[in-house]
């Protein structure tokens, strides 16, 4: 069909017209046009080119190379692997849209990479397009895509994330990741290597300080926290004057860790100032008094004079929490020869408790658990930082401690979103807790209490992410009953679901 | 199946009409007489009969071995609705009131269409809910109280456990019906004998009517005595459609052509609207291949200025239909056979089976798909090619709201049968028989990429109406360019497409090296089914597998 025939067609056909057409199919367009009415003999002879098109059609000639394809990956999960079924469920449903779903994600990725396995073929673009929605994912499904799945990623614009993260062994790719890659994987790229070389990263940051908006440098300054040393002062000393906020505080932070910079040595005399020991009938005790006004030189120390208009603390208090939450806490135990329990007793009785434990619930972190149980127990409502960010703290079998083993006594008291938000991706419950929290969640499926509690359906979901997976062989076909109601179904057969792919990923190949 | 049921009789005697309270006149309808001989096979151990009193759900403790919901679903017989068996009463006097037949809490449950259903029902059971309840030997009935001001008037038929109801669900039976038997089947005093309400009585009168009248349609349709008759009638009936068909095409015909005249580019929203209603207008000239044909031409225009040239070769070819269709009298078998085909004009599975081509042969499975063309109407095809033959047969089938299919055809299998072709130019369509699965697959080797493109080529030239051929590609390599998805062969490039989710999948699974894909050819895209690779691995289009 030519243009002019496509021409006549659009335009209108009134009159008959030659097209031009030779041999047998002119010939044939001519013994058809044999009715008075044109348009009629137009349609008839659209009939014969139709006809002889589909006859005639003629692959396109090659024009243009195709790309290279992936390279061989002899660690690819097989179809005949027993955690091929499991594997498949997890990303069965796409980019997770419930919590648990995440975390089966996470596990699945985390056993495939403890065994140096990679994501099967047709698995991946689910897996690509899980990592494009979810940045949290990311950083675990890339180790497991193998070289076909970033091959693949490379053909989609969306999935460029993956198709950036090159072999480690490849230096000058990983500088093109520096300088051409997006923010999230020059970050991602930048922990790496701090990881690795922190004075390297060191470098490469200030290099580039001046060409980064206030939220990457925000982000980049806050990722010196790996590795964190003392000649990195250098670098973070002066963003202490940064335009941006952020970048003050990020700054501030980390340099306050670092007991001999000249900021934590500031930070240090101020508060030192405040606390005094007096002389009583039953002997010496130490007193705190937040400071009677504001500090004109703080503002070089990334503290704020004006205080928040919804913060909870009083305007001294508030000055009091700035400074104190940049003090390490070993000062405070050298200093008044207190232990962490009796410092936090010793600031309940005070009239700046909330100010104090604030600061040190900020402050706190791994490296202190003898701190972090001694602040538990100073839990208040409304607290700056949770309880459950506090138990995170601890190891698992610690922060078992505060928790009782039986569903219906941690539902009581909030203690279920305790458990599960203390514990980050890729940790479970000890084999111990599990065993009998799980006897107990078991008889959830028995009774009528999931009938209307929302919230302990999705909580027990949860759970069953969380359980040691020595624990999980104990969990066989859960009780139907006649009556319930399709959201207890839902319930009972996800929770199935979790208990079956779970065992599946950590029976050993 | 009427002389077992009289066997039957014979030998249970009166004690048999005893027990059963069926109306005599439904035991002498052909369908029912299958039915209760259906009961009697199943029932009639060593000779002796088991008990009638209820007939029960397969697995019930009192009746494991009686037919189940799927099995008389299957069996074609005149209560399909029914889940499972309607229980006979033995006598009146164990009944204690006149109620035609006796039913169980679960029974009714289970005529339930879904859980919600059942649930409502349960909430509508109390009495309060009823301002009137009535039963006789042929119907139950009630008045259920609703939201409105009237009550719902519920009534069902308890010869065949249909129901009906005044409120406008579209659930059968609706909440109300269920209720209703479920009150019954708890032997509600209500339910005392009483004169049936006038729509009670309109209602079952009409089902009377129906049922009659389809017994006369059944006798009429019956084979004739006499074949000369009988031809004659098919004859008669051929030549009513033809006509039909005929001034259909003929206003197509009118309508296509005013297009052409007006020109396409002043194709509008009136147009469009006219060729909607004339695309009906086929459907009731009994030509539904024409209507489908519209549709597709009228999507087409709406894709833009890209799609034009493939807008005025649609109305070509719907014109050569046009054309096929006055000039039928003097096409040969075959051409009818497409022409028919194009129509959409169903073929004769019973006279493919009898005298259609049959091909013996080792056929395996190249790839298949299943559609929805329309609402809760699937359509399967299942493409298959023989290894003595070379031949590509199609297996295709059509499945009502979500019916199993006859069998299922498993990928890359290799599968003994004859199949039996329907008639055409290039037939293609065949019916498969006596099918067993070899378990010990051949190998196979691929035409090129050139010659399987010109049997598809030639197959159109052959028939221009064909809906698609099938092509196996040996190493081929699909990859993406822009927006689009092409499949590199050795003898060029071609476009493809499937939903963009299967197509990322066969990317992933050839990872861009050149694997083997089989799909349907439409004469001008190329529809991937299937792929599979050297170390046996496989891609279907959907499942992924």
């Amino acid at each position: 069909m030519n243009e002019r025939w496509i021409k006549s067609a659009l335009i209108g056909v009134q009159t008959e017209s030659a097209f031009e057409i030779d041999g047998a199919i002119g010939a044939l367009l001519a013994r058809v046009s044999e009715s008075p009415d044109p348009a009629l003999n137009f349609a008839r002879g659209s009939g014969v080119l139709a006809a002889c098109e589909l006859a005639s059609r003629s692959l396109d000639p090659s024009q243009q190379p195709l790309p290279a394809p992936a390279k061989a990956d002899p660690n690819t999960l097989s179809r005949s692997h027993p955690w091929m079924s499991a594997i498949t469920e997890v990303f069965a449903s796409g980019p997770p849209h419930q919590a648990y779903e995440a975390r089966l994600i996470d596990q699945a990725c985390r056993r495939l990479a403890d065994v140096g396995l990679t994501l099967p073929p047709i698995l991946l673009p689910t897996a690509l397009h899980t990592g494009q929605r979810s940045q949290a994912l990311r950083s675990i499904l890339l180790p497991v895509l193998g070289p076909r799945g970033r091959w693949l990623a490379a053909q989609n614009p969306d999935w460029k994330y993956a198709a950036s993260v090159l072999t480690a062994s490849d230096e000058d790719s990983e500088m093109r990741v520096w300088q051409e890659a997006n923010h999230l994987d020059r970050l991602a790229f930048f922990r790496r290597l701090r990881a690795s070389s922190a004075g390297e990263a060191r470098e490469l940051l200030q290099a580039s300080l001046s060409e980064l908006a206030a939220t990457e440098r925000a982000d980049f300054v806050s990722a010196m926290n790996v590795n964190l040393h003392a000649d990195d002062a250098h670098l973070l000393d002066p963003l202490l004057k940064d335009r941006s906020r952020d970048v003050r505080f990020a700054a501030a932070r980390l340099l306050a860790c670092l007991p001999d910079s000249a900021h934590a040595q500031r930070l240090i005399g101020w508060v030192a100032a405040l606390l005094v020991q007096k002389r009583g009938l039953l002997g010496k005790s130490w007193q705190l008094d937040a400071p009677q006004s504001a500090n004109p030189t703080w503002g070089q120390s990334a503290i704020e004079a004006t205080r928040p208009q919804h913060d909870p603390l009083g305007e001294r208090a508030w000055w009091l929490y700035q400074l104190v939450r940049q003090v390490p806490l070993g000062w405070w135990t050298a200093q008044t020869g207190m232990n962490p329990q009796g410092l936090v007793t010793w600031a309940i009785k005070s009239d700046w408790s909330a100010a104090l434990i604030g600061a040190w619930q900020e402050r706190v972190d791994a490296k202190d658990p003898e701190w972090v149980e001694a602040l538990l127990g100073a839990r208040k409502p409304g607290a700056r930082t949770s309880t459950s960010d506090l138990l995170a703290l601890l190891p698992v079998a610690q922060r078992e401690k505060h928790w009782p083993n039986q569903i219906d006594a941690l539902n009581k008291d909030g203690g279920l979103n305790d458990v599960i938000a203390s514990c980050a991706p890729g940790e479970t419950l000890s084999c111990h807790y599990s065993k009998a929290l799980l006897t107990s969640m078991l008889t959830c499926f028995e009774d009528d209490r999931l009938r209307h509690d929302y919230g302990l359906r999705v909580c027990l979901l949860e759970l069953a992410s969380l359980l040691h997976p020595d624990a999980l062989g104990r969990v066989i076909d859960l009780p139907r009953r006649a009556d319930e109601t399709p959201a207890m179904a839902d319930c009972t057969l996800a929770f199935e679901r979790i208990i079956h792919v779970r065992a599946a990923l950590h029976t050993h190949p | 199946m009427a002389k077992i049921a009289k066997e039957g009789w014979e030998r249970l005697g009166v004690v048999a009409s005893l027990l059963f309270q069926v109306p005599k006149r439904l035991l002498f309808l052909p369908k029912t007489q299958q039915y209760v001989s259906a009961f009697w096979s199943s029932e009639m151990t060593n000779g002796v009969p088991a008990n009638h009193s209820t007939i029960l759900p397969r697995g019930h403790p009192s009746n494991p071995g009686q037919p189940t919901r799927e099995s008389l679903h299957t069996a074609n017989l005149p209560l399909p609705h029914l889940g499972y068996a309607v229980a006979l009463t033995t006598s009146s006097k164990d009944r204690g009131d006149c109620m035609g037949i006796a039913l169980t809490r679960e029974q009714v449950l289970a005529l339930a269409p879904d859980e919600s259903s059942a649930k409502a029902a349960n909430g509508l059971v109390a009495d309060s809910k009823w301002v009137t309840l009535g039963a006789d030997d042929e119907a139950v009935w009630g008045e259920c109280q609703g939201s409105g001001s009237n009550p719902y008037q519920a009534q069902v038929d308890l010869g065949a456990l249909v129901s009906r109801c005044s409120c406008p669900s579209r659930k059968f039976p609706c909440k109300h019906g269920l209720a209703l038997l479920l009150n019954y089947a708890q032997k509600n005093p209500r339910f005392a004998a009483t004169t049936r309400p006038a729509w009670v009585d309109e209602w079952l009168a009409s089902r009377r009517n129906r049922s009659e009248r389809k017994a006369a349609v059944a006798e009429t349709s019956k084979p004739a005595d006499d074949p000369a008759a009988a031809s004659a009638a098919v004859a008669k009936r051929e030549s009513t459609r033809w006509s039909r068909i005929e001034a259909g095409a003929t206003e197509l015909e009118r309508w296509i052509a005013d297009q052409f005249r007006r020109g396409l580019a002043r194709f509008g929203q009136e147009q469009r609207r006219d060729g909607v209603a004339m695309a009906a207008r086929m459907i009731d000239a009994q030509a539904p291949g024409l209507a489908a044909r519209l549709r597709e031409a009228l999507a087409l225009m709406s894709e833009g200025a890209a799609r034009q040239a493939d807008v005025i070769a649609s109305f070509g070819l719907l014109q050569l239909i046009n054309e096929g269709v006055r000039r039928r009298g003097q096409l040969s078998a075959p051409r009818l056979a497409d022409l028919r085909a194009a129509l959409g004009w169903a073929a004769d599975k019973a006279e493919a089976q009898a005298a259609g081509d049959a091909v013996s042969d080792q056929w395996r499975v190249l790839g298949q798909i299943i559609t929805e063309p329309e609402a809760k109407l699937s359509e399967r095809r299942v493409w298959l090619q023989g290894l003595a033959s070379r031949r590509h047969a199609l297996l295709q089938e059509f499945s009502y709201a979500g019916k199993a299919w006859d069998r299922e055809w498993q990928n890359g299998a290799q599968y003994a049968a004859e199949l039996r072709f329907y008639p055409g130019s290039v037939p293609l369509r065949a019916i498969a028989q006596t099918v067993s699965k070899v378990l010990t697959a051949v190998s196979w080797t691929e035409e090129d990429a050139e010659t399987a493109f010109d049997a598809a080529s030639q197959a159109f030239a052959s028939n221009p109406w064909l809906a698609q051929f099938p092509l196996v590609f040996a190493a081929a390599t699909p990859f993406r360019d822009g927006n689009d998805w092409r499949l590199h062969t050795a003898a060029g490039t071609l476009p493809w497409r499937v939903d963009e989710d299967s197509a990322w999948t066969l990317l992933a699974f050839s990872g861009g090296h050149a694997v083997t894909t089989m799909g349907e050819w439409a004469g001008n895209q190329l529809r991937l089914l299937s792929g599979w690779d050297d170390s046996g691995a496989r891609w279907a289009l959907e499942t992924g597998e």
